[in-house]
């Protein structure tokens, strides 16, 4: 007979199955063995030494009540380990998209507005709120009372704890076994230690001495020593949940404080029968849920197929979802971007995308792409400074080339927004084709905007105090989100939620945000303060990169730029220290990244290697005129009418004052607001200087 | 094929479980997997017991009769109702249960077996009279783990 494969032996849990799929258990099982062979030594012990004595001279009813008490304590204890929880079957990849379709909140091309998907959902139990979480892993809005178990990594119905001792979680359909189990050995537990003390006893009352009486039955000393030291606990726990069944409550929720009413006045269990008797007889002999898992079902080729794409789907949506984790990751191959951009991430788009096609996750994922390329830059550039330079700044094609076929490079130019260092490679090429097809650059631009909506927002919200300071609730209210700081991120969130909520401080601190927000030269902070010139976002656009200059000198960023519904994300660059650090350094230190929201003319730049022409900064209002600027806007949305920063090369003493007082400032004002979320929140000081 | 031909022979053989996954197979194996499918999610405003959404789903509009739906699904509320009722019947069941040691459980089938069943040969019916000739086919939300009821529309693809 040809084999048959059982659902068991598929199921994603890390549960271990005996009997071809009827018995499961807990991964370790250990412990439950240490209970069984305590149990049965005890009794072994009793039933050998001390039972013969005491029928005989007492009852014949001992060892009857004694075998009846220990046959019941084994078959819950048996009961509880081998059978199923009360799991909860994970999501089908139809219904893990369907639930990250409707939680995702519909991105009507306003960055500002975009919020990643709240990871929770609020029911109403008759008129409790009650929180509903999202499993990463199971990929379900968990019921109510449902929570998942870590050491079997499963979703548990009613989860109370996971219990090594019987070797199993103890949820909705084996928790009355578990109770009985407890109570039961409480009162075997108690009957043996009687019994035992009371063999002993009879023997030292034929005025034999104790000492006597111990050397006659030396395993009823052995029997009443275990039974008295475990009686405690076991009767401690038998009152513990008995407690519990008569609240209708779970170990997990009283570990919690649920209902606590310290949590609010009009707190109270809803799923409480509302008297005592009715929640004993309903835990206890309320209807048995049956097993939802279907351990020992056939698999069929849909089941498998289904099983197995569920294995693909974790892929797109843990990077849909945690992509940004990755983003901090630093990249070791930092150079294939820089002298082949186009296989590395067609290859890396294509590893995230593995098979799903649709659009969004598409885009999504080019925004990934995107949004890795800046925290490599800085770092691979000490590694390789004249190669980064050389390819960016050089421009590789002649201008005239670019006007022959530039319709062609329009389309080059979508493709860019979302393969950045593509772009970076070939700026002039892009910003000619731009300059001719101004209105087509601009629609296609549009387009792409939309998908560098969530990248700007991702950055804006990691990195800045921009977004902390007009969202300042968002980071308090999600703290699911933080594990793009998290390299391992979700597993661990999924595990401890609370930790993250209760302790921002540990969400922050990921080198390269510090890094990056580190505008200063460490050395000549107050000697060399910082001038820079921040391009509007308009004129800077998304691949800008900057440009090393010798003297107090600015970048200019390429790209054509407008987009007037999102904020842009432009690198500026600062010349800090004139001498004594490389250029490496100061690239790799000066990456600034400065969110702006602007909405003016389609002002294009284009690009002019200031580092190796050594010409000075460009003035963007020589190229454009642009009308004078209104207000500082660091926290403008977007469709305010605010002008852009313009280029304005500040003098030294105007940029301590600056620093002293601005830069300072929002520092402390972004503390207080996100304990140092924004790493030293000298960004947002630095953008409020770039538009003074 | 298989499915069927096992619920109907030999039931001393098989325990409760098995047989009661004989009864949630579909004819055919499941739902197919490239089409919409629509979910009607579960409503927890009366407790934990299972009981599902009747608001209307709106990409069955051209398809389904309200009416029709609303009987579906009210009808499997019914069902489950009755499966999770605390009545006298069911703690009399779990006493002996108990009393036994839980052992007898081993070769009887629970009071909630018996429902799931039922829902199960509810939704073979609905299938056969409503669904399919709709287009739509019904899934066994036993085989969802009682999270929700899929509906799978055949003949749209999958969006």
């Amino acid at each position: 007979m040809p084999h048959i494969t059982r659902k068991w032996e598929l199921f994603p849990g890390r549960n271990r199955f005996c009997c071809d799929g009827r018995v499961m258990m807990a991964p370790q099982t250990g412990v439950f063995y240490v209970t069984v062979c305590l149990i049965v030594g005890t009794s072994g012990l009793f039933f050998g030494f001390d039972c013969p004595y005491l029928a005989l001279h007492v009852t014949p009813a001992i060892p009857v009540i004694g075998a009846l008490l220990f046959i019941f304590v084994m078959s819950a204890l048996f009961r509880t380990s081998f059978s199923d929880p009360g799991v909860i079957p994970r999501a089908t990849p139809d219904e893990a998209a369907y639930i990250e379709k409707q939680i995702e909140v519909p991105n009507n091309g306003n960055s500002k507005t975009y919020r990643p998907p709240p990871r929770t959902k609020e029911v109403l139990i008759k008129g409790q709120p009650v929180k509903l979480k999202y499993c990463f892993t199971c990929k379900i809005f968990r019921p109510p009372r449902a929570s998942h178990c870590s050491l079997c990594d499963n979703c548990v119905e009613r989860f109370d704890h996971h219990c090594p001792w019987v070797g199993n979680c103890v949820g909705r359909r084996n928790y009355r076994y578990f109770y009985a189990f407890i109570v039961s050995l409480a009162f075997l537990c108690v009957f043996i230690f009687i019994c035992a003390v009371t063999h002993l006893i009879m023997l030292t009352k034929d005025n034999k001495p104790f000492l006597e009486a111990v050397k006659l039955s030396p395993s009823s000393v052995i029997v009443g020593v275990v039974c008295f030291f475990s009686v405690w606990s076991i009767l401690g726990l038998a009152g513990f949940h008995t407690y519990l069944t008569s609240s209708n409550q779970t170990t997990n929720e009283d570990i919690k404080g649920s209902f606590t009413n310290r949590r609010g006045q009009d707190n109270f269990n809803p799923y409480s029968q509302g008297n005592i008797c009715g929640n004993f007889f309903y835990v206890l002999c309320g209807p048995a849920p049956p097993s939802l898992i279907d351990r020992r079902g056939i698999v069929t080729p849909e089941y498998r197929a289904e099983h197995e794409s569920i294995g693909d789907d974790n892929i797109i949506v843990n990077n849909k979802t945690y992509g940004t984790a990755k983003i901090v990751q630093p990249q070791p191959n930092g150079t294939t971007v820089q002298t082949s951009p186009t296989t590395d991430l067609t290859g890396s788009m294509n590893n995230l995308i593995s098979g799903q096609h649709s659009p969004k996750i598409e885009s999504i994922n080019g925004e990934l792409t995107l949004l890795r390329h800046p925290t490599r830059c800085p770092e691979d550039l000490p590694k390789y400074p004249r190669q980064y330079i050389n390819d960016t700044y050089v421009p590789p094609y002649p201008m005239q080339h670019c006007s022959q076929d530039s319709v062609k490079h329009i389309k080059y130019n979508t493709e860019i927004d979302r393969l950045n260092p593509e772009f970076q490679k070939y700026p002039c090429r892009c910003e000619e084709s731009l300059q001719k097809y101004p209105h087509r650059c601009r629609e296609e631009y549009h387009r792409c905007s939309d998908n560098n909506i969530i990248y700007d927002q991702c950055i804006g919200d990691q990195k800045y105090g921009i977004d902390l300071q007009k969202y300042p609730q968002r980071y308090s209210e999600d703290p699911l989100r933080y594990q793009m700081s998290e390299k391992n991120g979700y597993t661990d969130l999924q595990k401890f939620p609370q930790c993250y909520s209760e302790d921002p401080l540990r969400l922050v601190q990921s080198p390269h945000m510090l890094k990056y927000n580190n505008l200063r030269c460490t050395e000549h902070s107050l000697k060399y303060p910082i001038s820079k010139n921040i391009l509007p976002a308009r004129i800077l656009g998304t691949g800008g990169i900057p440009i090393i200059g010798q003297t107090a000198i600015g970048l200019v960023v390429n790209r054509f730029g407008s987009g007037p519904l999102t904020n842009d994300l432009s690198y500026t660059e600062n010349s800090l220290c004139p001498s004594d650090s490389t250029e490496e350094d100061l690239l790799n230190r000066r990456f600034i990244m400065s969110s702006m929201t602007n909405s003016i003319s389609q002002l294009v730049t284009n690009e002019i290697p200031l580092a190796s022409l050594n010409i000075a900064p460009i003035d963007i209002d020589e190229i454009a005129p642009l009308p004078p600027r209104q207000s500082v806007v660091v926290s403008s949305s977007l469709d305010t009418s605010s002008i852009p920063a313009v280029t304005t090369p500040l003098s030294a003493s105007r940029l301590r004052l600056l620093q002293d007082t601005t830069m300072i400032e929002s520092a402390l004002d972004l503390d207080s607001l996100e304990d140092a979320s924004v790493g030293r929140g000298s960004q947002s000081g630095l953008i409020k200087m770039g538009v003074v | 094929m298989l499915f069927t031909r096992k619920k109907y022979s030999n039931h001393a053989a098989l325990t409760p479980l098995e047989d009661m996954s004989a009864g949630r197979g579909q004819a055919g194996g499941g739902p197919p997997q490239n089409c919409q499918k629509v979910f009607i999610q579960r409503d927890y405003s009366e407790g934990t017991m299972v009981k599902f959404q009747t608001r209307f789903p709106t990409e069955l509009e051209s398809r389904l009769d309200r009416q029709l739906f609303e009987y579906t699904i009210n009808q499997l509320n019914n069902y489950f109702a009755e499966a999770e009722r605390a009545s006298c019947s069911t703690y009399c069941e779990s006493c002996l249960y108990c009393l036994t040691g839980y052992l007898i459980s081993i070769c009887t089938e629970t009071h909630y077996e018996k429902c799931l069943r039922k829902v199960a040969k509810f939704v073979s019916e609905q299938n056969d009279r409503v669904y399919k000739p709709r287009g739509l086919l019904l899934t066994d939300p036993t085989t969802r783990g009682l999270r929700l009821i899929e509906i799978s529309v055949l003949d749209r693809p999958a969006s």
